[in-house]
């Protein structure tokens, strides 16, 4: 029977390390922790302060990247057959949940410095519209951040003309021709790249 | 498999001199050699019982103990196929002992094969031999193994890699730590094994047969990784390991300990711990910004020991925290377009060990407990149960916009999965016949939250199976058969607790070979059929993966993947020649992969859309190894072919390894004073260019957005990088028990890209590095 007294001493020292195995956890239900912040939907409301013409498009997305396809509006303004001006605003929302639908725009003008919308009309648009930025709105070191844009209508569009708006995170801000919109040497990393159909009409 | 090994003659020309008390510098020397032929066997491994302390013999056969005290001694003799032997006899003073190895006749392997580096019979698995394993250590499991035949490394930047054996990876490629299925590494190809690669004593590819007693999922093999036994020896010994290197200006070190408790009690111990810090690397032009490493591990083992009864736990922890090259993580494919351009340049170049975001959290820990109890004259029964629990945690580069404290602290993606593993085996032997039978059970908890939306989920999965061999002469027979139950239940967001989705898979698998063995050559068959049931992330993702820049898209439709694999393993050996060649070909109907579906819109802009789909697939190869020596110089070539296609599309598929050849020139000095097998190896290798790579679609496409247009089976967003040569030099020598080396990687400083890099678009290879290595044992 010693043979079993030294068993019995041997199991004891084998508990040793299940005493120690515990780091992980057993939970079958753990708390599922909140989805990362998404955006889904882009606005953007023109108004000319002259004809009062208003006028919004929208990019949106609910169910973010993936699943059902996003729904995207085109941008129609108006010509008047000389040089209008638009004011635009864009807006970004986070509608995954419906009954919490969340602004992202206070978060953006929070980290204002990190951020930078840029407005790129392909050619063809390029000659029927000109956009540049408020220059009322500006990061704490002077640069714009492009919340507000101002559209200088030139003609009429015919086919195929598009504006991309895109929204970069830690651009570099001070790079050549950044303020003034054009991308090229901007870097950083893309937040939002969405593409409008643009059609100007007549009045 | 085992040779029986009969000491046909245990020559002892012993020469004596005077016996001094407390004498402490005998030698003992001589060779082991084949008691047929007569010629040497190399790299059998000699081994002092008691402190663990040895030797390997070099390609002739011939090896040298030194140092030795006068009295009794037992060496522990073991070989490449050859169950380990001991003797034991009185040492006075230098001595010359040569061993006859009987290689006529054959068994399958009872106890564990301890070393080699070369092929002698083709019924063997390939490992890696102890010096080789010297020779890398403190690196990564993936490349510690690459120098073995048909083992590529799988890289995600240049700090995290896999193994991928044959064109397979991750899930496809099962590692068994510790006898235990590592569970972690199946989720991705960015997620390297979480082991301690100091724990790593033993590292051996399974054939298809032997195999089966693991799992029945193994389409690509299976690796077999073991820590050092905590029966290795009953007094106090150890070692103290440690690796510098210049590329990433830091190092790890390690420490083993083990023993036996107690006089009175068969009562083992073993104790280790291992602490890794690495800061950024370099490639020739370049520091790659947040590429650092910190890593600490510890592990502990006891062990119980009757001639009836073996007991023995382990317990292991892994804690790694990894960084991830800063200007990899890219918001769109405007990004990316601009990286594969060049016009996006990193724009901190200065050296640093912090790790900032984008970077992995992991950890690993594993409990074990073992038993096998002696049941008669050739059987035991052996019984295991393991816990398994895995978290990682990936925190991005881009956290948001204006991330509150709590935001910050919480990981983009965080997996953890509870895994337990428990099996049954009974051995037996009886003359011409050996086996084994069991049963195996694996339950698992996963849960996942995060970016890339993979449900929540249980499974568990049960398996029976058998697998015999039969020794006939001059031929040996082997056969495996395995039935498996798999059945999971996936919940949120798909099911919940109450009423989840319910799936199941369940399938034979097989394998038969036979090693027919000649004088001077050998030769095996082997033919098998695994099958693997999809994985959760291919049934159910769904979401942009930001690595790659693509929309995967699981199918809960998929069915299960099966193989069938046939292999042959030639080995001829002629003087001091030894020529090995291994083609295979393996078929896979319903493999499981990433197809290009369309082009889908994002608030990000246009991705292209990836679904997982089947296809019916073959991946045919060869893996060549030829080597010899003459007078002290070594030699070794090898190549490392593969070609693999999509039947079904008739297309090409991603990620298949590009041809490897390799050269190697090691010289073996003269021992000089102390130093001991002082030796110099040059080695060049060339990897070709992927010339079978899909074809190339320019990210400008789907920035275009033209999401009608028609997209191919199989692309690539940049062209596969150019064949490049690499040169690496090693020295190193013993003096006593410590041994010294230094390794030379990319000595010409080569700026180079490398196809099975996943990092490939973003950054070069790492540039020159210097690694010296340093080993005490006691």
């Amino acid at each position: 029977m010693k043979n079993s007294k030294i068993i019995s001493k041997a199991l004891i020292i084998f508990a040793i390390p299940v005493v120690f195995a515990c780091e992980g956890n057993d939970d079958d239900n753990p708390q599922i922790e909140n989805e990362a912040e998404l955006i889904t939907v882009l606005n953007i409301t023109l108004i000319n302060p002259v004809t009062n013409d208003t006028t919004f498009a929208v990019f949106s997305d609910p169910d973010g990247p993936g699943g059902i396809s996003p729904t995207v509006t085109p941008i129609t303004l108006k010509y008047t057959g000389e040089n209008g001006q638009y004011l635009a605003h864009v807006e970004v929302l986070d509608s995954s949940n419906p009954n919490d639908v969340e602004q992202i725009n206070p978060e953006i003008l929070e980290e204002a410095d990190m951020h930078q919308f840029f407005y790129l009309p392909n050619t063809e648009a390029g000659e029927v519209v000109n956009i540049s930025y408020d220059p009322q709105e500006i990061d704490s070191n002077g640069n714009p951040l492009g919340i507000s844009s101002i559209w200088n209508v030139l003609g009429l569009t015919n086919q195929g003309e598009t504006v991309t708006i895109v929204l970069r995170h830690s651009p570099n801000k001070g790079g050549a021709g950044v303020a003034t919109g054009d991308i090229t040497n901007a870097g950083g990393e893309t937040d939002i790249e969405v593409t409008f159909q643009l059609e100007i009409q007549p009045e | 498999m085992k040779f029986y090994l009969p000491l046909i003659g245990l020559l002892l020309a012993a020469t004596q001199i005077s016996a001094q008390q407390e004498n402490c510098d005998i030698k003992i020397y001589g060779r082991i050699l084949d008691s047929n032929s007569g010629t040497g066997l190399p790299y059998a491994t000699i081994q002092i019982n008691g402190t663990g302390e040895g030797t390997v013999a070099d390609s002739l056969g011939a090896y040298q103990l030194a140092n030795l005290c006068a009295g009794r001694i037992t060496l522990k003799l073991s070989h490449i196929g050859c169950a380990p032997e001991s003797k034991t006899f009185i040492l006075h003073s230098d001595t010359i002992l040569n061993y006859y190895m009987d290689h006529s006749d054959h068994f399958l392997k009872e106890f564990e094969i301890v070393a080699g580096a070369e092929r002698i019979s083709a019924d063997r698995n390939i490992q890696l031999s102890k010096l080789e394993m010297r020779e890398s250590t403190g690196l990564q499991l993936a490349d510690r193994m690459k120098e073995m035949p048909g083992i590529r490394v799988l890289q995600s930047g240049n700090t995290i890699s896999k193994p991928i054996y044959r064109g397979l990876h991750s899930n496809r490629l099962l590692i068994f730590n510790n006898g235990v299925r590592q569970e972690g590494q199946y989720w991705g190809a960015e997620h390297a094994p979480e082991i301690d690669s100091y724990l790593i004593n033993q590292v051996e590819l399974l054939d298809g047969v032997e195999g089966l007693a693991y799992a029945p999922d193994a389409i690509g093999g299976i690796i077999k990784i073991e820590s050092e036994s905590v029966f290795a020896s009953d007094s106090l010994h150890g070692d103290f390991q440690s690796s510098l290197s210049t590329n990433g200006r830091g190092g790890s070190a390690a420490l083993s300990l083990g023993g036996r408790l107690a006089k009175k009690l068969p009562l083992y111990y073993q104790f280790q711990g291992s602490l890794k810090k690495l800061g950024d690397v370099e490639t020739p032009d370049v520091v790659l910004s947040n590429t650092g490493t910190e890593e600490y591990n510890y592990s502990y083992a006891l062990g119980y020991k009757t001639k009836n009864l073996v007991l023995n736990t382990f317990y292991s922890k892994f804690n790694q925290e990894v960084g991830i090259y800063r200007f990899s993580h890219l918001g769109n494919l405007t990004d990316l377009l601009e990286v594969l351009g060049g016009g996006r340049q990193p724009d901190t170049l200065d050296f640093s060990y912090d790790i900032n975001r984008p970077r992995q959290v992991i950890d690993h820990e594993l409990f074990k407990a073992e038993m096998r109890l002696i049941t008669g004259r050739s059987s035991s029964l052996a019984a295991k149960y393991s816990r398994q629990f895995n978290s990682r945690q990936e925190f991005d580069a881009h956290t948001g916009i204006n991330p509150s404290q709590e935001e910050l602290a919480r990981p983009q993606l965080s997996y953890r999965l509870l895994t337990h593993q428990g099996d049954i085996t009974f051995s037996y032997r009886k003359e011409r016949l050996e086996g084994k039978m069991g049963i195996a059970g694996i339950a698992r908890t996963n849960t996942f939250s995060g970016r890339s939306f993979i449900p929540d989920y249980e499974n568990y999965q049960v398996g029976l199976f058998l697998v015999q061999s039969y020794t006939l002469p001059g031929i040996k027979l082997n056969a495996g058969l395995r039935y498996d139950f798999y059945n999971s239940d996936i919940y949120a967001p798909y099911g919940s607790p109450e009423n989840p989705i319910n799936q199941n898979f369940k399938g034979f698998a097989g394998a038969v070979s036979a090693v027919q063995q000649f004088e001077n050559a050998s030769i095996k068959y082997e033919i098998s059929s695994h099958w693997r049931a999809p994985g959760v992330n291919e049934l159910f993702s769904s979401g942009l993966h930001h690595g790659v820049g693509v929309i995967e898209q699981g199918d809960s439709t998929l069915s299960q993947e099966r193989s069938y694999n046939a292999s042959l393993v030639f080995v001829k050996n002629w003087q001091k020649h030894q020529f090995n060649l291994s083609p295979y070909l393996n078929y896979i109907r319903n493999f499981i992969y990433l197809n290009p579906e369309s082009i889908e819109l994002t608030i990000r802009g246009a991705f292209p859309r990836m679904d997982y789909k089947q296809a019916n697939a073959v991946f045919a190869g060869v893996d060549l190894d030829y080597s010899t020596n003459f007078k002290r110089f070594d030699i070794n070539l090898a190549a490392s072919m593969i070609y693999a296609q999509n039947i079904s599309q008739n297309s090409k598929l991603n990620g298949v390894p590009p041809q490897q050849f390799s050269a190697e020139a090691k010289y073996n000095f003269r021992k000089w004073r102390k130093i001991e097998n002082p030796f110099i190896a040059v080695k060049g290798s060339y990897t070709m260019e992927q010339y079978r790579a899909p074809q190339v679609l320019p990210a400008d496409l789907f920035l275009n957005q033209n999401t009608d247009a028609e997209l191919p089976s199989s692309f690539d967003f940049a062209p596969a990088p150019d064949g490049y040569f690499l040169l690496n030099i090693q020295a190193g020598f013993a003096i006593k028990r410590n041994f010294i080396s230094l390794t030379v990687d990319n000595t010409l400083n080569k700026t180079y890209r490398n196809y099975l890099d996943l990092f490939r678009y973003y950054a070069d290879q790492l540039g020159l590095n210097f690694t010296l290595r340093y080993q005490y044992n006691f």
